[in-house]
């Protein structure tokens, strides 16, 4: 289990993370909403050390160090790959770097997206970038995958059959945390989902909860948000009021 | 090694090039100058502006080894980070690389003047030379006795610190870029090679400059990465 216990993150003055505390248990898929800016990625980079911050993150009871970082992959909208090597040079690479590399699994992910092996990855398409991403993270052998907006520049149907093919082969002890903006797409397909506004935690639900609680996480989410849904109206009256 | 895997063929490549232009313009320059012209060997290297094709091909290589594991599309370095292997090993490692490229550089450079030199010898009338030709020059050319330095022993150990300091700091260049800096020493240190590197027999002083000046430059690189890395560990 990964537990985050009082994190606290600030960039020059400004505080990014405030007090985040989250147990994110093996097996789960998390989502993980909020405006930009919430602290969605600085949490995910928090999470994997890239950052430094205060508090306590561990792994299993142990702090997240070199010697279990290989536990955790991560797939960002940055993009995390070698851009100058082919698919099948980042095989060799990761099959020599994580043990548990599952070479079934990348030959079965690139043969499903139908992404070339020897073409080099700056000349893939932003799709197809983003695809090979995820596919690096699925096939670490990670236990906890981390992944922030991975899908930004695919087409529906692409990140739908994505979501089909990440169910049926996420084995028991992989979670999957996932940052994204597509909150109704992942509904059906996430069993957590966890609310991060202006650095702090302010919703945390499983799926089944909100669906006894005759909810459904878009209304879920603009609760908790206090989203104002005569907003718009009211701007536009405003608006061409002026105008007026 | 990641970056051996992606610099290697292009160096290669780069050493290849630089071999057949500054065959090709070495041959012509010999063959354009008519026998009385033909007064010394080191005239021959100095016309066919050997000098210049060998800081181009110096300028590529440092150029490569220093760009290759920067972020110009991406965020290689968090996969780095998620590696087993500690930062300071992939420096290190880097640097070691580095600075058997700058070494090959060297030799494949030495091997192409000596190569010329076989060349000479063939083409120019026995009367226009003696055993001692080959031997002059590399005292007489500035360019031919920096790479081959003979009995100047400072200017071997001039050039082994600066094989040294070019490694460690064009490996610390792609460290600092990932973090939001500029690694300058790597590029001060291009600047005092193409400077310094030609220069005549005996220059004690400027030998001690540019080695206290690879030293120093290394050992920023060097402070710099582990102590980054360290900060990082804690």
């Amino acid at each position: 289990m990964i537990e985050i216990k009082n994190i606290n993150k600030s960039y020059t003055g400004k505080r990014a993370l405030k007090d985040v505390s989250l147990r994110l248990p093996q097996g789960e898929i998390i989502g993980l909403f909020g405006e930009n800016g919430a602290g969605k990625t600085t949490l995910m980079k928090c999470i994997l050390g890239f950052l430094p911050y205060s508090g306590e993150i561990t792994l299993d009871g142990s702090p997240i160090t070199r010697k279990n970082i290989a536990r955790l992959s991560f797939a960002t909208s940055e993009h995390s790959f070698f851009p100058n090597l082919a698919p099948k040079g980042h095989k060799e690479f990761y099959a020599e770097h994580f043990p548990r590399f599952s070479e079934k699994r990348f030959k079965g992910l690139m043969d499903f997206f139908e992404l070339p092996m020897n073409k080099t990855l700056r000349n893939f398409s932003t799709g197809q970038k983003n695809q090979f991403e995820v596919i690096l993270s699925l096939c670490q052998g990670a236990d906890y995958i981390l992944m922030d907006e991975p899908f930004a520049g695919n087409d529906v149907f692409n990140r739908e059959d994505f979501y089909k093919v990440l169910l049926g082969i996420l084995e028991p002890r992989e979670t999957v945390m996932l940052s994204t903006h597509l909150i109704e797409e992942v509904s059906g397909f996430i069993g957590r989902a966890v609310l991060i506004r202006q650095g702090k935690i302010i919703g945390d639900v499983s799926m089944m909860e909100l669906e006894e609680s005759g909810h459904n996480l878009m209304s879920f989410i603009k609760d908790t948000y206090h989203y104002r849904a005569d907003r718009v109206s009211r701007a536009l009256d405003e608006l061409t009021g002026r105008d007026e | 090694m990641l970056m051996s895997r992606s610099t290697i063929y292009k160096i290669l490549g780069i050493l290849v090039i630089m071999t057949a232009v500054e065959g090709t313009l070495f041959y012509l320059t010999l063959r354009n100058m008519t026998a009385a012209e033909v007064v010394g060997l080191e005239l021959v290297f100095q016309q066919s502006r050997i000098l210049w094709v060998c800081a181009l091909g110096y300028l590529l290589v440092t150029a490569l080894l220093c760009l290759t594991g920067c972020e110009f599309s991406g965020k290689q370095g968090y996969t780095l980070h998620r590696l087993s292997v500690s930062q300071r090993s992939v420096f290190l490692w880097q640097a070691f690389y580095n600075i058997c490229c700058f070494f090959l550089f060297w030799a494949v450079q030495l091997f192409i003047v000596l190569a010329l030199c076989r060349l000479y010898m063939e083409k120019i009338d026995p009367p226009a030379i003696s055993n001692q030709t080959v031997f002059l020059a590399f005292y007489r050319n500035d360019f031919l006795h920096s790479l081959l330095p003979l009995a100047d022993m400072s200017r071997y150990v001039r050039n082994i610190f600066l094989i040294l300091g070019l490694g460690i700091a064009s490996a610390y260049f792609p460290i600092r870029q990932r973090r939001g800096g500029t690694g300058v020493g790597i590029i001060v240190l291009s600047a005092v090679t193409l400077l310094f590197f030609s220069h005549s027999m005996g220059s004690l002083g400027n030998d001690i400059l540019v080695i206290v000046f690879s030293i120093a430059t290394a050992t920023m690189a060097l402070y710099g990465a582990l102590k980054e890395e360290a900060a990082n560990e804690t």
